[in-house]
């Protein structure tokens, strides 16, 4: 059989691309995770994975829709429930795919081409810029551990990659441990412990010989060899219960009139982050240079009270600082779930915080919550 | 005297302002707290409080006081924020104020409703500077001098506050000075009475971040909102929403009613009187952000550039508000090409 040949330019799509396009024209109901089961390490082909979560209301026009419309985009088929992406541009053809995970109102974007590629760059600039249905997931710390921890019980976890970025200056870190006879390489715990005042980005991971993967803190993992299913049923699994609590979280999260106010979100951070003076001010800069938000203060100091509007979509928040580990964010009247998912990632992101959670339901204060040592 | 410098005097009245009417949600929300959401016996004496009271004094005027209090023995509480100047013209209108307070036949019962009163005690809610000058000036200048037309029934409670920074909290503490007013409230439980546990042997402390969710509900107290802080909080979340819906194109022309905005912050926090709405969108207009429409005003909304002195949107629209830029955003939006709501604007061109 002929390779598909771009019409644009002579090269051809990969060879895994190419079989995943080729078998898609056969109308397969198997799931598209059997597909890269079968062919990922038949082909030696490297699978990079985003999970995303999806909100669907009348504002935003289908994921899959606006998928279909970034430029290169030239056609698309179904590989079961999947959605296939074919692309073109200078440098050849090339598919992407949405794979659902089992978990309503998140997806999987996965392809062979690398994170490091600028075509995947690409999607994700079109993702985070023109796809309001779909937003990221900063996972929480326990959430990034609990995937080794879970690899973990099928064999030996050993980080030989750390990428990060440094929460006092934002330059970027990169940390290496080859493999040495008498020196072992540090399992994913004893590599996140060695990043203290870093935000982790990447952790490449070995798996008792069964499993080269990266996790990424961005909802995310590469899949380099080894066993796929293993892969799949751990990493991208744990990945979907992730972004399913995360959604569960952050959905639904705007004020009503007559109804109670829901219960605030908090992003916790580890230590005194916001203690001082220019980490508020440090916060406030965050939210507006990265995010194109506007901020409007309240009240500065001695605790912050801010409202953080976002700009392309008119969602407005509440957000206090009284601890100095703790943003909490009470959403307004509008509060989309993109809005609030930009936010809370954002703020995570940058202070690499620990977890992004509903503030528990604390019993109304006594009499010596008033009167007396408070 | 350049012409900067009262420039930069008019931002920074604009600016206390608005943190002065900031730090008063904070008291009001501090006392909304704890007379309707804590688990005290004190709460448990209140059958209603009142954030926006509105009632009718005996001599026939109607009176706003910051918060009032209907316990479910028929008395009550009234309260106010006083911050008052040198000039004794200053105290002497504020005495004028609250000593209708002190025979209201009726306090807001809920629901539109009035439970009879058959007394209410004024507490005088002072910042820490103005505590012994109240005490001087209202009750031993004033209340004490037969001669001087201030005659309450019973003299006000002088309750001091400030911010503690060492227990981050709001602490209050009645004034203990002779002469200074208290809770009558001998026929409530000891634990209940305000007089006895509350502020009898130790100051009220209130953690801000306890009265938080209060405070992003309800976001207004019954004074005169601030221009600055109601222009801000319109513009960053009640015009940012209804920009949002209208697609990409900026500024986006926004149309206002006073009295029917208005009445969705009423639905929304709490209440808003049109002249609020006046005051807050007539500030936009000298920051050229509006201007008159034949019903009401026409806002102009986008997304603001900050100047390198601009700590935030307060700052800007304050700045703004004093020192217009040139160019309108009414003509930004002409040369979009969109049609212009009606104006009262004759000759746009």
């Amino acid at each position: 059989m002929s390779s598909i040949v771009s019409t644009i330019h002579p090269k051809a799509l990969s060879p895994l691309d190419e079989a995943l396009w080729r078998e898609a024209l056969d109308a397969p109901e198997t799931p598209l995770r059997e597909f890269f089961s079968r062919a990922a390490p038949e082909l030696r082909t490297a699978v990079n994975i985003w999970t995303l979560i999806e909100e669907s209301h009348a504002d935003a026009t289908p994921a899959l829709d606006r998928l279909a419309a970034m430029p290169t985009v030239s056609d698309a088929r179904w590989f079961g429930e999947a959605r296939l992406f074919l692309n073109e541009d200078h440098l050849g053809p090339y598919l992407f795919a949405a794979m659902p995970t089992g978990h309503q109102g998140t997806l999987h974007l996965v392809s062979s081409i690398s994170a490091t590629d600028d075509r995947w760059r690409r999607l994700h600039r079109w993702v985070m810029r023109a796809v309001a249905a779909l937003s990221p997931v900063y996972l929480n710390e326990s959430e990034f551990l609990g995937l080794g921890d879970s690899l973990a019980e099928h064999g030996a976890v050993a980080a030989s990659r750390l990428t990060a970025r440094d929460l006092g200056d934002g330059s970027s870190y990169t940390r290496g441990w080859p493999e040495r006879r008498r020196r072992p390489r540090p399992s994913h715990r004893q590599a996140l412990a060695e990043a203290r005042n870093m935000a982790v980005r990447t952790l490449t991971l070995h798996v008792g010989g069964r499993l080269l993967l990266q996790l990424r803190r961005e909802a995310g993992a590469t899949f380099y060899s080894g066993d796929f299913r293993l892969f799949d049923e751990v990493v991208l699994g744990g990945l979907a219960l992730a972004a399913a609590d995360r959604r569960r979280l952050l959905v639904d999260r705007e004020r009503h009139i007559d109804e109670p106010l829901p219960q605030p979100l908090v992003i916790r951070t580890l230590g005194a982050t916001f203690a001082e003076p220019e980490a508020i001010l440090d916060l406030l800069d965050t939210l507006e240079r990265q995010l194109a938000t506007g901020v409007a203060v309240f009240h500065r100091n001695p605790y912050l009270h801010a409202a953080v509007t976002d700009y392309s979509d008119g969602s407005n928040f509440d957000i206090f600082v009284h601890e100095s580990h703790e943003v909490v964010v009470i959403p307004g009247y509008r509060a989309t779930l993109r809005a609030l998912a930009r936010l809370t990632d954002a703020v995570s992101e940058r202070f690499a915080a620990v977890e992004v959670a509903e503030v528990e339901r604390s019993a109304p204060p006594t009499l010596r919550d008033f009167v007396g040592d408070v | 005297m350049s012409a900067a410098e009262p420039n930069e005097e008019q931002v920074q009245r604009l600016t206390a302002g608005f943190r002065l009417y900031d730090r008063n949600v904070d008291v009001v929300s501090a006392w909304e707290l704890i007379f309707g959401f804590s688990d005290t016996a004190l709460r448990q004496r209140v059958r209603h409080f009142e954030r926006f009271p509105s009632v009718v004094a005996s001599d026939g005027h109607t009176v706003t006081p910051d918060f009032s209090v209907a316990f479910d023995d028929d008395t009550g509480l009234v309260a106010e924020i006083a911050n008052f100047a040198l000039e004794e013209a200053s105290v002497d209108n504020l005495c004028a104020q609250i000593e209708r307070y002190d025979s209201l036949p009726q306090l807001p019962a809920g629901g539109g409703a009035f439970a009879a009163a058959s007394q209410v005690d004024v507490m005088l809610l002072v910042p820490l500077e103005l505590g012994t000058a109240a005490i001087r000036r209202i009750i031993h200048d004033r209340y004490e001098n037969a001669a001087h037309s201030y005659q309450p029934t019973v003299a006000p409670v002088v309750i001091q506050f400030t911010f503690s920074q060492d227990t981050e909290s709001y602490v209050f503490q009645r004034r203990p000075d002779r002469g200074n007013g208290n809770f009558r409230d001998d026929s409530a439980p000891a634990e209940a009475r305000l007089s006895q546990a509350w502020f009898g042997h130790d100051d009220v402390k209130v953690r801000p971040e306890r009265f938080r969710e209060i405070k992003a509900q309800r976001a207004f107290i019954n004074d005169p909102i601030s221009s600055l802080y109601l222009a801000t909080f319109l513009w960053a979340k009640t015009f940012a929403v209804r920009a949002s819906a209208s697609g990409e194109g900026r500024p986006v022309a926004i149309e206002v009613v006073p009295a029917d905005l208005a009445e969705q912050l009423r639905r929304e926090h709490g209440v808003v009187r049109a002249h609020d709405i006046e005051s807050a969108i007539a500030l936009l207009e000298r920051a050229k952000l509006a201007e008159r429409s034949t019903t009401g005003w026409v806002v102009y909304w986008a997304e603001l550039p900050k100047a390198a002195t601009d700590r935030d949107l307060a700052d800007t629209l304050a700045r703004r508000s004093v020192r217009p830029p040139r160019r309108s955003t009414v003509e930004s939006f002409r040369d979009q090409g969109e049609p212009i709501p009606e104006t009262q604007q004759g000759n746009l061109f």
